[in-house]
């Protein structure tokens, strides 16, 4: 790609002798057509003379990385920068030192060194390209821009300059200008616009009224003029969505109704099955808040369009009356069910998440009585999507029952259907009873083995049942295993976040569960280890490993989320100069938009908040030991003195060979990288730091908190980070956040704010400065809520205070202070209680979920 | 849309669970799970009307889908020479069901059908198979095939899966 072409530095003499120097620029000749090995032998004939020669040590820096010696690279370059005072090296090492930093991804490193060129006196104009990219990777586009201007004063004869230019200015606000650009290129490029550039002119065109969109804000004259320029350029563009949806826009802006009206009429003729479009015809025409013209106007566009989906849909979402509505209803849901449409309820759902008390009622009396007048053997499609269809509507309403009933029904009248096994595992998923959903799953799974959907799902569920080696097996059967005993490491290539993330939380719960069991075996009635019976020790043993495996590879698995969002980060680079060159500047920018909120994204979310609560567990332990070490270390090296006779010292020399053998064993079956780039298969290198915070910050808080919207933070983890690096204001944001968001007797917010009271009483590590702002801002904004004189005492009644004073996600609250209830001085046993007693408002496998994995 | 709601496809290794299940569904506890892995044991296409170079029975496979739902299969079997005195020669069908909710609508016909075309195809004449003597609606199907016993009941000729044992028909259909 563009890496290399930029990579041609050109040389000064300003080395010691002439003959060095000509040998030097031969050996950079050698590196630019790749004879990386000639490169590097030439070079050391320099540096046999002159070991000092800095352009010759960073060259054979990057000649070793692209032999690919990273290690050796490292140190060369290391060297040759120890050598450099500041940044005062020829502009060619400069130059090579910034491509060097740029392939290893260090990328302010790269801008340093490739400023540093220029300024030492490089005349290779090429560089400010490769400056423009780096730049606006890191986001620097200010910088960006006055690397692009460079670049075009010394190249004004290519487009992708000027396109540049003028989305450089955009991002940096000087619209003006960027249309200035655009519009001097157009002049300059006008009648010699071959056929090959035509779609990027058009897409240049576009851009150029996004732009001027953009700078006209709501000032009419703007706005026309806009207008006028999009029926300038109209033939030229492709984009005949986008340059509708524009026209109508702009109407719409300038209150030309009408007029945007028929725009949005062409566009539903363009497309009938967008939503979107119906939605602001009706706000074109005014009738928005008319249900009556509403009706009118639906069934007008029903009969033009009669195969369409919004015109039949869109009225069961406002029509009130209750006849009406039900025979709406009817019309819209039989004629599918007759058909045997599998999706009817996923098309009607919406219609029970807005309308949940009108809608469910009425379309379960309606398909009640069609199933009522079906015959099994008649009928058999209809009669068996209904049946489907009354499962899912059961499924929506929790009636887990009921829901059984049909999907049993439908199942036993055809059991070669797989979505029934899917539907039927779902009900017993919520249910809480994950193994025999997984049987199920596996069961239709087992009717069609090419069908890849099931098998994600069969894996899944089998995942959810805590069963890993069975997953594995099933998915491995879609998967390359060329050198593998399973598809770990395919799945790991291909980026199949949903599975890794899964199976990192199976491992989490297996940890857990496994925790318990060894906390059981080696709880105080085992006191004396001497009598125990050699089963129960290597019963400890045994379960000591699993949870160091466990909980090792939870933790790799959750590390290889972020890992995917970095390389997605990292893809942006290419496109830089990519978009540029193609003439996409729009699709460019959205990139740009995208790129700022990816580590905002679910299944990153999802990682982070996996880690969060083994890191956070890691970082609570390492304080406990820290606080106990003192009594407990003195011990332990008592007892290892006395117990290291010699016959022991073999026999724990042989536990730990087998025990190596059976992590080289099972090392294989969990691998998720090739054996050369990793070096902690399980995990135990994450899970053995000790900086966990640290670590959580630098590996995914860090990244989250800076792209995060204010309004979708998530004020727990926030609150419990702060909480745990001591930041007590931050957690007092987050308190005030929440607040603010769900009222102060929500039941999180209650517990939170317990836990954040009682932080500041004096017996804590907190810095006392920052307990008395938290106190005083408690004192001005919570002072009727919370008891603040009773910080320090510890006799008051904590749990009783909460159950009286807050409601709102009660559950959620009891379990956040049941994990700081060491903090708030709740006693465990009733807190436990309160905790039992609320869970019947959950949901069956909920409530499983509370009682095994978090009490 | 034009289109016949039932049609017939071949057996493939991946949807093999289907014909088990409609065969474990239509007559419980009859066949054991080897009589089905073994028809993809060596990935022999069964429904190739070749003759195998190897010893191996010839098998024709077919699954019936209604409404694209598979509903109906079948599983008959290649006998070129007679085997012993109550034998025939010809092609003996070993399963052949329809889900009881899919039944009159021509599913069994048509999958009868394809048999008596394999049939013609290797030169046989004769298309038999054996119903337990108790199963009367199984009977009256295939005589209303077309079908004829021959011979008198074969007593405990079925053994099921559980080790039981039935008296069978032998039921034939000559085609010419």
């Amino acid at each position: 790609m563009s890496r290399k072409r930029g990579a041609k530095p050109k040389a000064i003499g300003k080395t010691n002798s002439k003959k060095e120097n000509d040998q030097f620029l031969e050996a950079l000749k050698l590196y630019e057509g790749k004879q990386y090995k000639k490169s590097i032998k030439l070079l050391d004939t320099i540096l046999k003379k002159d070991g000092s020669h800095v352009d010759s040590l960073a060259l054979k820096g990057l000649d070793l990385y692209s032999v690919s010696e990273k290690v050796d690279a490292a140190s060369y370059v290391a060297n040759a920068i120890r050598k450099i005072e500041g940044t005062s090296a020829s502009p060619i090492c400069c130059h090579v030192l910034g491509i060097y930093m740029r392939n290893t991804k260090e990328y302010k490193e790269s801008i340093r060194w490739f400023t540093a060129a220029l300024n030492n006196g490089s005349t290779n104009k090429q560089i400010y390209r490769d400056l423009a990219t780096l730049q606006s990777q890191i986001g620097d586009f200010k910088n960006a821009l006055i690397s692009r201007k460079k670049y075009w004063e010394s190249f004004l004869g290519y487009r992708a300059n000027w396109t540049s230019l003028a989305v450089a200015q955009d991002i940096n606000g000087e619209r003006q200008q960027a249309i200035n650009t655009l519009s001097q290129f157009e002049k300059l490029a006008e009648g010699k616009i071959s056929d090959s550039e035509k779609y990027e002119h058009n897409e240049c065109l576009i851009y150029k009224n996004d732009i001027m969109y953009k700078a006209a804000g709501d000032n009419k004259d703007k706005l026309q003029n806009v207008l006028k320029h999009l029926n300038d350029i109209e033939p030229y563009v492709f984009d005949k969505f986008g340059l509708l949806e524009r026209k109508a826009t702009l109407y719409m802006k300038l209150a030309q109704l009408k007029d945007a009206s028929i725009v949005y009429r062409t566009l539903i003729k363009r497309n009938p099955d967008n939503f979107k479009y119906y939605k602001l015809l009706e706000i074109s025409l005014g009738i928005h808040g008319d249900d009556k013209l509403r009706k009118a106007l639906y069934g007008k566009l029903e009969q033009f369009y009669p195969r369409c989906e919004p015109p039949k849909f869109i009225p069961l979402t406002f029509i009130q009356n209750e006849g009406e509505l039900d025979k709406k209803l009817r019309d819209y849901a039989l004629p599918q069910l007759k058909r045997g449409v599998p999706a009817t309820f996923s098309n009607v759902k919406p219609l029970y998440q807005r309308r949940t008390s009108r809608v469910p009622p009425l379309l379960e009396k309606i398909v009640l009585e069609y199933l009522a007048e079906l015959d099994g053997t008649q009928d058999p499609i209809p009669y068996i999507w209904t049946n489907y269809y009354l499962s899912q509507h059961y499924l929506f309403l929790n009636d887990f029952t009921k829901a059984q009933e049909y999907i049993d029904v439908a199942l036993k009248h055809t059991p070669t259907q797989v979505e029934f096994y899917i539907l039927k595992a779902r009900i017993l998923k919520h249910l809480g009873l994950v193994d025999t959903a997984a049987e199920i799953l596996e069961e239709g799974r087992q009717l069609d083995l090419q069908d890849r959907f099931i098998n994600c799902k069969t894996v899944k569920y089998f995942l959810r049942a805590n069963n890993i080696d069975k997953a594995v097996e099933i998915a491995s059967l879609f998967t390359k295993n060329d050198d593998s005993v399973n598809g770990i490491k395919d799945l790991h290539l291909v980026e199949a976040s949903w599975f890794i993330v899964e199976q990192a939380e199976a491992y989490y719960r297996l940890y857990l569960e496994r925790k318990k069991q060894l906390d059981d075996l080696t709880s105080p009635k085992n006191e004396v280890p001497n009598e125990e019976s050699e089963g129960t020790s290597n019963e400890v043993k045994d379960n000591q490993w699993l949870v160091h495996k466990y909980k090792g590879l939870a933790m790799k698995r959750f590390h290889a989320i972020p890992k995917f969002y970095k390389q997605f980060e990292d893809d942006q680079l290419d496109f830089h100069s990519y978009c540029m060159r193609k003439g996409t500047p729009r699709a460019y920018l959205e990139m740009l938009a995208w790129g700022q909120t990816l580590y905002t994204k679910p299944m990153y979310f999802r990682a982070m908040k996996g880690a969060s609560k083994l890191y956070f567990q890691m970082h609570d332990d390492n304080l406990k030991r820290k606080a106990d070490s003192v009594d407990e270390s003195s011990k332990e090296i008592g007892n290892n003195e006395q117990n290291s006779s010699s016959s022991q010292k073999k026999k724990a020399k042989k536990e730990a060979a087998a025990m190596n053998k059976r992590k080289e064993a099972e090392a294989k079956s969990v691998a998720a990288y090739p054996t050369d780039q990793d070096d902690d298969v399980f995990g135990e290198k994450l899970i053995e730091t000790a900086t966990p915070m640290e670590d959580f910050e630098a590996e995914f808080y860090g990244n989250y908190s800076k792209q995060v919207r204010e309004d979708e933070r998530d004020y727990v983890l926030d609150f419990e980070f702060n909480y745990r690096v001591g930041k007590l204001a931050l957690c007092f944001a987050s308190l005030n956040k929440l607040a603010k968001r769900f009222g102060s007797t929500n039941g999180l917010f209650g517990s939170m704010a317990i836990v954040l009271l009682r932080a500041t009483r004096s017996s804590t590590l907190f810095d006392p400065i920052l307990k008395k702002v938290v106190i005083k801002s408690l004192e001005k904004d919570y002072s009727e809520t919370l008891p603040l004189n009773e910080i320090s005492s510890d006799s008051f009644d904590w749990l009783n205070f909460y159950q009286e004073t807050f409601h709102g996600k009660k559950i959620r609250g009891l379990l956040f202070l049941y994990q700081y209830h060491e903090d708030v001085a709740i006693e465990h046993a009733p807190l436990k209680e309160a905790i039992i007693s609320d869970l019947s408002h959950l949901e069956p496998h909920a409530q499983n979920e509370v009682l095994q994995y978090q009490l | 849309m034009g289109r016949d709601i039932c049609t017939l496809d071949n057996v493939y290794a991946n949807n093999l669970g289907m014909l088990t299940k409609l065969a474990h569904v239509t007559i419980p506890d009859l066949y054991q799970d080897t009589f089905f892995t073994g028809l993809f044991a060596d990935d022999t296409l069964v429904t190739k009307n070749k003759k195998t170079p190897s010893k191996k029975d010839v098998r024709f496979t077919q699954l019936a889908y209604y409404s694209e739902i598979p509903v109906g299969g079948l599983v008959a079997r290649l006998v070129p020479k007679k085997q012993n005195e109550l034998s025939l020669k010809g092609i003996q069908i070993e399963f052949l069901g329809v889900l009881p909710n899919y039944r009159y609508k021509t599913i069994g016909s048509k999958l009868l059908e394809f048999v008596e075309e394999k049939c013609s195809e290797c030169h046989q004449h004769n298309v038999f198979v054996y119903v337990p003597a108790m199963d009367s609606s199984a009977k009256q199907w295939f005589l209303a095939h077309g079908f004829e016993q021959h011979g008198d009941t074969l007593n405990n000729f079925i053994k099921n899966v559980s080790g039981g044992e039935q008296d069978a028909i032998l039921l034939k259909k000559h085609i010419s």
